[in-house]
């Protein structure tokens, strides 16, 4: 990836080489799962649907 | 041709002469099949998970039963008025509070007597008046089907009630000695035979030798021999989609691609229906009719039906080479063996567009695999299934335990190859419970000692509860509703069982490495299954147990608090042998952090360039989490089985950011840079968090920290991370929203009460 470095910073080649190995990241895994759902909170369980759905067990019970 | 104008087969004989026996009432011969109308019902398939987004996102939307559809199309043929009326469709409407369903008024008050699913399928189904009911039928909700039955009959006593599907098939006698509101049983394919039986009930006729029916004879109940099964399936028709009202909606569809599994596992009803004869669609058959669709609706992906596809390997090649040579892009899925398939054809298969395969592995034991008539080499099918997660193939891996014979080391080999499989990308599996289907050979050896345990196969349930009028009825006719029953286990106590079936299903729900790196790192997953249930028992003696509601405890998040609780306080400190290894999954799979939402775009001033009075926010949901291993190793040597403890110690961060279609990415990023991130909430300017960072940090190698933090603020913005705002934004989630954060609970792997191949992608659609 190609940064551009805003000038007012005043880095040398050599100082950014070495803040990049010290702030950079990188991608290691893909999250799958729950896990993935938590984050993307795609599959979050409202309450008062789960309310509901109690109610309606208790009172077919 | 046969009477009814069939063209299938050759005639069976009629005998007119005697009369229809089951209906007594009136009813007029018609003259014509266009006079004679047919309401084709679905068996439910859906299960019932409590909460409407969790039921509706644990089904397949790729449509309903392609084989009434199919038999839609076929009486078409016969010049019939059809109607097909898709029961799941009717339950999900039913679910919505807005159509008078459970839910309807309760916000109200609790008072309300909900509406119960019968009486809203049948106030639905009042506005149909046909001549013929046709319902069709599948084990887990043969309860509902016969209930539906007798509701139909009461309320048109002069229109018969026909049955067909797995279940009927293989329960006929037994359920028309039972319930005598069923007039005839279309036994097994029922492409030919059904049209000749509406034949002849539309002219008043006998049901006498019409192969593949089950019919009443005055008070007795007359089996006919089997039919012929349909050997040319390019001449069975395309089914009748336009019949169902949901395809706009859908993200696929189901295409029948072939019939008939030749194998005899001891555990499978489909060898029965389809008597292992296997038969495939011609490929220009089956491209023509995946093109008309194409054309028709605009779908392209297809999840195709067949138990076994790939039994004729030459016909796969075939398939796919054509696929390839047509040039149009369809994506399908499909079931396969891992020893029916390999390594050049799973190639093949995915550069043709197959998406996903269902493997039936079955059993982890390989003394149970000759058991059960299965016949895997082990070996082989982690052969495959590497394969097919290289080629980017969707694989589920469908494992079974509660075989009557099973000993605790065939459940710990099946619980392992189960785990295993996480460690592949594309690798989901899912383990059931046996259920003991009707006319199998495991049913038919142990009918007079199935026992109702109250133990349910999930091959059986309709949700996380069965509805107590079923109950009843299963109760009352084991013969009729075997699956619900149970085999006894020699071996092993069917309650514990059931509890490891569990316990291991949901730990794959609510995490993915910690179990894995678990198995590796103890080598018996059994053993820690009995060391979390002591600890449990010990902590429910000072604390009562959580209130999970009407969900089952391991559905509920509780169990993944407690869970990791136990990896922490007790499985690290007693027995890990790479303990920091196992804490770094604990902690990067036990969401400590809050993920923090991304602000709408519409409240966002974006700055491009990093400017000092600008206010950095996170541009996409993200949750930052401290661990102290190496975690790219860490992955790196659970994917590879390498030793856990060499896994370097050092302080990370963690960053799981949503990515595009559902993915979800896991950053490595330094701790400063985390500790950027953590500032970057949309309520600071980059000047602020310069000097908040200059405060807590030393600067790297004589460069100023407040510059070092500028420089990362860069670099996030250029990795995606974060944004720049002119004005101030609201990203609010801290530590106590982390409990919103993730559900309250999740349904299971298995998306539906009926096996299917592999469901279709979010992103094929």
């Amino acid at each position: 990836m190609e940064i551009q470095i805003p000038k007012h910073l005043n880095l040398s080649e050599k100082e950014i080489e070495r803040l990049t190995k010290e702030l950079g990241g990188e991608v290691v895994d893909t999250a799958r799962g729950a896990q993935a759902e938590a984050v993307t909170a795609v599959k979050v369980v409202e309450e008062s649907e789960v309310v509901k759905r109690q109610v309606k067990a208790k009172v077919t019970e | 041709m046969t009477d009814a104008g069939s063209p299938f087969g050759p005639a069976v004989p009629d005998s007119a002469s005697q009369a229809f026996a089951c209906s007594q009432g009136d009813l007029r011969v018609r003259q014509s099949p266009q006079q004679f109308s047919v309401c084709l019902i679905t068996a439910l398939t859906i299960a019932d998970f409590v909460d409407l987004t969790a039921t509706v996102s644990a089904r397949q939307n790729v449509g309903a039963q392609i084989g009434v559809f199919t038999l839609a199309a076929v009486l078409r043929q016969h010049g019939y008025a059809v109607d097909v009326v898709n029961l799941d469709e009717y339950f999900l409407d039913y679910l919505k509070p807005e159509m008078g369903g459970p839910t309807s008024g309760l916000t109200e008050s609790e008072t309300v007597e909900p509406t119960s699913l019968l009486a809203f399928v049948l106030k639905r189904l009042s506005t149909f008046s046909p001549d013929v009911f046709g319902l069709s039928s599948i084990c887990s909700s043969y309860p509902l089907t016969l209930r539906l039955a007798r509701e139909l009959k009461k309320i048109n006593p002069d229109v018969p009630v026909v049955l067909g599907g797995p279940q009927a098939s293989v329960v006929d006698v037994a359920t028309m000695n039972a319930f005598l509101y069923v007039d005839a049983v279309v036994r097994g394919e029922a492409d030919e035979s059904l049209p000749i039986v509406l034949d002849r009930l539309r002219r008043r006729a006998s049901l006498d030798n019409i192969a593949g029916v089950t019919f009443r004879r005055g008070h007795d109940v007359v089996r006919n021999p089997n039919g012929p099964v349909v050997e040319d399936l390019d001449r069975v028709p395309l089914p009748a989609f336009d019949l169902d009202a949901k395809l706009k909606d859908r993200d696929g569809i189901h295409l029948e691609i072939g019939r008939g599994c030749p194998f005899a596992c001891t555990f499978c009803s489909t060898n029965d229906f389809f008597r292992r004869n296997f038969r495939l669609k011609s490929t220009g058959q089956t491209i023509a009719e995946m093109r008309s669709i194409k054309q028709q609706y605009g779908i392209t992906y297809f999840s195709m039906i067949h138990d076994m596809y790939t039994v004729n390997r030459k016909k796969v090649v075939e398939f796919c080479d054509a696929l390839l040579a047509c040039g149009e892009e369809y994506t399908w899925g499909c079931s396969a063996r891992t020893d029916c398939i390999d390594d050049e054809l799973i190639g093949l298969m995915a550069k043709a567009g197959c998406h996903g395969i269902f493997f039936g592995i079955e059993t982890g034991s390989a003394r149970l695999q000759k058991e059960i008539n299965k016949k895997l080499d082990l070996e082989e099918a982690w052969a495959r299934i590497k394969c097919g997660d290289a080629n980017g193939v969707q694989m589920a891996v469908a494992l079974i335990t509660g075989f009557p014979d099973e000993t605790r080391d065939d459940l710990r080999d099946t619980i392992h190859f189960f785990i295993e499989s996480l460690r592949y990308d594309h690798a989901e599996p899912q383990l059931s419970l046996l259920a003991p289907l009707a006319a199998t050979p495991i049913y038919e050896n142990h009918k007079a000692a199935l026992v109702f345990d109250d133990i349910f196969s999930d091959m059986s349930h309709q949700g996380w509860r069965q509805d107590r009028e079923d109950l009843e009825l299963i109760k009352l006719h084991p013969d009729v509703f075997p699956n619900f029953y149970a085999v006894p286990m020699k071996w092993l106590d069917r309650s514990y069982v059931k509890d490891v079936h569990d316990f291991i299903t949901y730990l794959a729900t609510w995490f993915r490495w910690l179990p894995v790196g678990i198995l590796q790192d103890s080598g018996d997953l059994l053993e820690v299954f009995d060391d979390w249930k002591q600890w449990l028992a010990d902590r429910r003696a000072s604390r009562p147990a959580p209130d999970t509601g009407i969900a089952p405890y391991y559905t509920h998040r509780e169990f993944r608090r407690e869970f990791i609780e136990f990896v922490r306080t007790w499985y690290c400190d007693h027995r890990a042998a790479a303990p920091a290894a196992v804490m770094a999954l604990a902690d990067a799979e036990g969401w400590g952090t809050a993920t923090r939402k991304a602000p709408p775009p519409k409240e966002v001033e974006e700055v491009d360039e990093l400017d000092t009075g600008a206010f950095a926010y996170l541009r996409k949901p993200t949750t930052i989490i401290k661990v102290g291993v190496d975690y790219k190793q860490l992955v790196a040597a659970l994917r590879s089985k390498r030793n856990l403890s060499q896994v370097p110690i050092r302080d990370i961060t963690l960053a799981f950011r949503a990515a595009t279609a559902g993915r979800v990415d896991v950053w490595q990023i330094s701790p400063l840079s985390g500790a950027l991130l953590d500032k970057c909430d949309g309520t600071r300017s980059v000047e602020q968090i310069a000097a908040e960072f200059a405060d807590a940090h030393p600067g790297v190698d004589g460069i100023p920290p407040a510059k070092v933090a500028m420089f990362g603020l860069v670099l996030l913005q250029r990795q995606g991370f974060i944004g720049l705002s002119r004005n101030v934004l609201q990203q609010t989630a801290g530590p106590d929203e982390a409990s919103e954060v993730v559900g309250r609970f999740v349904p299971p792997p298995q998306l539906s009460a009926n096996q299917q191949p592999w469901p279709v992608p979010a992103t094929a659609a």
